[in-house]
């Protein structure tokens, strides 16, 4: 079941769906408690599609430095990691915004500038020591990611454990 | 119309005889009406500006009240969002990993929010969403999203709750403080106006739109009319018509004006000729009486007959002198209401008309007339002053022989009708002209005709006569054709033997005397 490329997903997956099968039979235990979402499943359905459908994103996850920004992580499969993103990169400029004092907020705030008008973010990263210039596509979520988190929120909040999808092939 | 009444007034300006009047008059008439005129045009021109400077100002503070109005709102929304957001990082801040049961009470915490999902950074698989318990299915929610540091949040509301939210914002704007009494423009939130000024009957109107996130709403300000411009126009209107009215009234009196002073033109003319023709008229007697007088003294040589016959000028000149100046003197106590008043006593028409007729028959032959006299059988006793309407009889008499043409035929009537005692002269004279024939009883007219010269007279006996019958409560008929004759009757009253009528004063009495 777990791909060995993708343990984290493989491990969440399962976590979620352990979750799952505990939230439903908290459910039939405390059956009014456990209905979290009283909306209807579709129209939950529905929104979070819409909500997510096109919005682009760049899948590194920062800590701030104190002065400074650095990777933390980064999202396996996700344009970062396409870019050659790596985690312990201290950003030092993205698109010509210098970022050496900047917070996360600042950083979230140029992307968000960006990609009013375009999706192409170019940053230097300082790599050890040396500096390194990536060009990253920023891209929306995929249909598989967003069923992922539909699936997720359906068994979370409405019980319904089937329509969780499996790992990706 | 408007040059041709230039060239009038131009005529009459230049018109020697009225000359002077004329200017007196009209100019002040033309430039009281051209101030009046140009005060009226200045005050409506003022009241249009007015009105027109108290529309826009009214209007701008509608404008005003709905924009600051709409930033207040505009402001209170943005608070809000941004209270949200920074409760939600508050949230995020406390716990390692944002829950699901975090994001749903932070979305009861605020029941605009009709549902969020949260974005994390290191996970987009991870996301949570939570919906509102009761989302709103009339309104469509709209999308917003704040970026947090470990993620991303993204949220739907529904503006209408955002507004019942924020509402409370929205105060009254004062318009102006006068007096300690204040205007409020009435402000209200509405959703489908066009921005933008509108007046309607009621008053002035103005709706701002708000700013995101509340875009599909708009501020609309009111300002009642009271505040504004309400019945300038009639105002407008009735000081135009009192404008007018006061024009009108200048040009009356104008007229009224050079009427009257037309009417002292023509008297004086008037009065020139009377003295012309009085003078004339007492120095051919007087002349006369001189010669006979004269020749009397001198010549010793005489003939009896020749001296009967100066005797007899004389005497009928002195006669013809008094007669004039008796009618000159009466017409000017008539006028004067110094009548001597007149003496009415119980007479008998057919007495008084026959006495009369015997007395100046043989004048009246002298002159080459024929006479008939018709009398009706009976004739009431008529209570009259005798002297006064034999003076009448008499002058009609007199003007009947003074135009006569080649037929010297005279016709005196008396005749009683069931109303009134009728004396009637008729003659077959040159008559008189239809155009004078208002005029005749003007005191000094005198129809024109070319030998008027010829013929003697003041131009009074017809006033006199008209005097006198009117005193009697009787009037003056006039039958009268060019070339054909004259008949003259004057009707008195019958019965009437005790009040005794004021003489009355003559309408366009000339002060002459």
């Amino acid at each position: 079941m777990a791909s060995a490329k993708d343990p984290d997903q493989s491990m969440r997956s399962r976590l979620i769906r352990l979750s799952a099968v505990v939230v439903s039979i908290a459910a039939v235990a405390f059956a009014d408690e456990a209905q979290k979402c009283n909306t209807p499943p579709d129209e939950c359905a529905r929104t979070i599609r819409k909500m997510l459908a096109g919005k682009p994103y760049l899948g590194v996850e920062l800590a701030e430095l104190l002065p400074g920004l650095a990777v933390k992580t980064v999202v396996p499969d996700s344009p970062a990691d396409h870019g050659d993103v790596k985690p312990g990169d201290r950003v030092i400029a993205v698109n010509g915004h210098r970022t050496t004092e900047a917070s996360i907020k600042d950083f979230k705030m140029i992307l968000a500038e960006v990609g009013r008008t375009h999706r192409h973010i170019w940053m230097i990263v300082n790599r050890r020591g040396a500096l390194k210039k990536i060009d990253v596509m920023m891209e929306p979520l995929t249909k598989a990611q967003i069923e992922r988190i539909v699936a997720q929120h359906l068994a979370e909040a409405h019980s319904i454990a089937s329509a969780i999808p499996d790992s990706r092939p | 119309m408007f040059p041709r009444l230039l060239a009038r007034l131009r005529e009459s300006l230049t018109q020697s005889e009225r000359s002077t009047h004329a200017r007196d008059v009209i100019l002040p008439l033309l430039i009281i009406s051209i101030a009046l005129g140009g005060l009226a045009w200045r005050a409506w021109q003022l009241s249009r500006q007015m009105e027109h400077g108290a529309n826009t100002l009214a209007t701008q503070y509608a404008g005003y009240a709905a924009d600051v109005t709409a930033r207040q709102l505009d402001s209170a929304a943005g608070a809000e969002l941004f209270k949200a957001s920074e409760e939600w990082q508050q949230l995020e801040r406390g716990m390692a990993k944002p829950t699901d049961a975090a994001l749903k009470s932070w979305v009861a915490g605020h029941d605009w929010i009709v549902g969020a999902i949260y974005v994390p950074d290191a996970d987009p698989t991870g996301s949570i969403y939570v919906s509102a318990l009761t989302p709103s299915k009339s309104e469509e929610g709209l999308t917003r999203e704040f970026y947090t540091s470990g993620g991303l949040v993204r949220y739907t509301y529904d503006p209408s709750k955002l507004l019942a939210h924020v509402r409370s914002a929205v105060r009254l704007q004062p318009l102006m403080q006068s007096r300690g009494e204040q205007t409020h423009a009435q402000v209200d939130v509405v959703t489908k106006a066009p921005a933008g000024a509108v007046r309607t009957s009621e008053g002035f109107a103005f709706v701002a739109r708000l700013a995101p996130p509340l875009t599909s709403y708009g501020v609309r300000a009111f300002v009642p009319n009271a505040a504004g411009t309400e019945g300038w126009e009639n105002a407008r209107r009735i000081s135009a018509f009192v404008c007018l009215v006061a024009v009108l009234l200048t040009a009356l009196g104008a007229y009224l004006a050079l009427r009257g002073l037309r009417k002292e033109a023509e008297t004086m003319k008037l009065r020139g000729a009377l003295i012309a023709n009085v003078s004339h008229e007492l120095r051919t007697p007087l002349s006369m009486i001189r010669l006979g007088a004269e020749t009397l003294k001198r010549s010793n040589k005489l003939s009896e007959k020749q001296r009967v016959e100066i005797e007899d000028s004389i005497l009928r000149e002195v006669l013809h002198l008094s007669h004039l100046v008796e009618n000159v003197l009466d017409v000017a106590r008539m006028q004067h209401r110094q009548a001597k008043a007149l003496t009415f006593a119980p007479v008998y028409p057919r007495e008084l008309v026959t006495s009369v007729m015997t007395t100046y028959e043989s004048w009246i032959r002298s002159r080459g007339f024929e006479v008939t006299v018709e009398i009706d059988d009976p004739i009431d006793e008529q209570f009259w002053d005798r002297d006064a309407v034999s003076r009448a009889l008499l002058n009609l008499i007199d003007n009947a022989m003074k135009y006569s043409g080649d037929v010297k035929l005279l016709n005196v009537a008396l005749r009683q009708t069931e109303e009134h005692v009728v004396i009637e002269v008729r003659d077959r004279g040159i008559g008189i002209d239809a155009a004078d024939l208002e005029h005749i009883f003007d005191p000094y007219f005198r129809a024109q005709f070319s030998d008027t010269q010829t013929r003697r007279g003041a131009g009074l006996g017809l006033t006199l006569v008209q005097q006198i019958v009117a005193s009697h409560g009787g009037r003056i008929d006039v039958e009268s054709s060019t070339g054909v004759g004259s008949t003259f009757r004057l009707l008195f009253p019958r019965g009437r033997t005790e009040t005794q009528q004021a003489v009355p004063r003559l309408a366009h009495a000339p002060q002459a005397f």
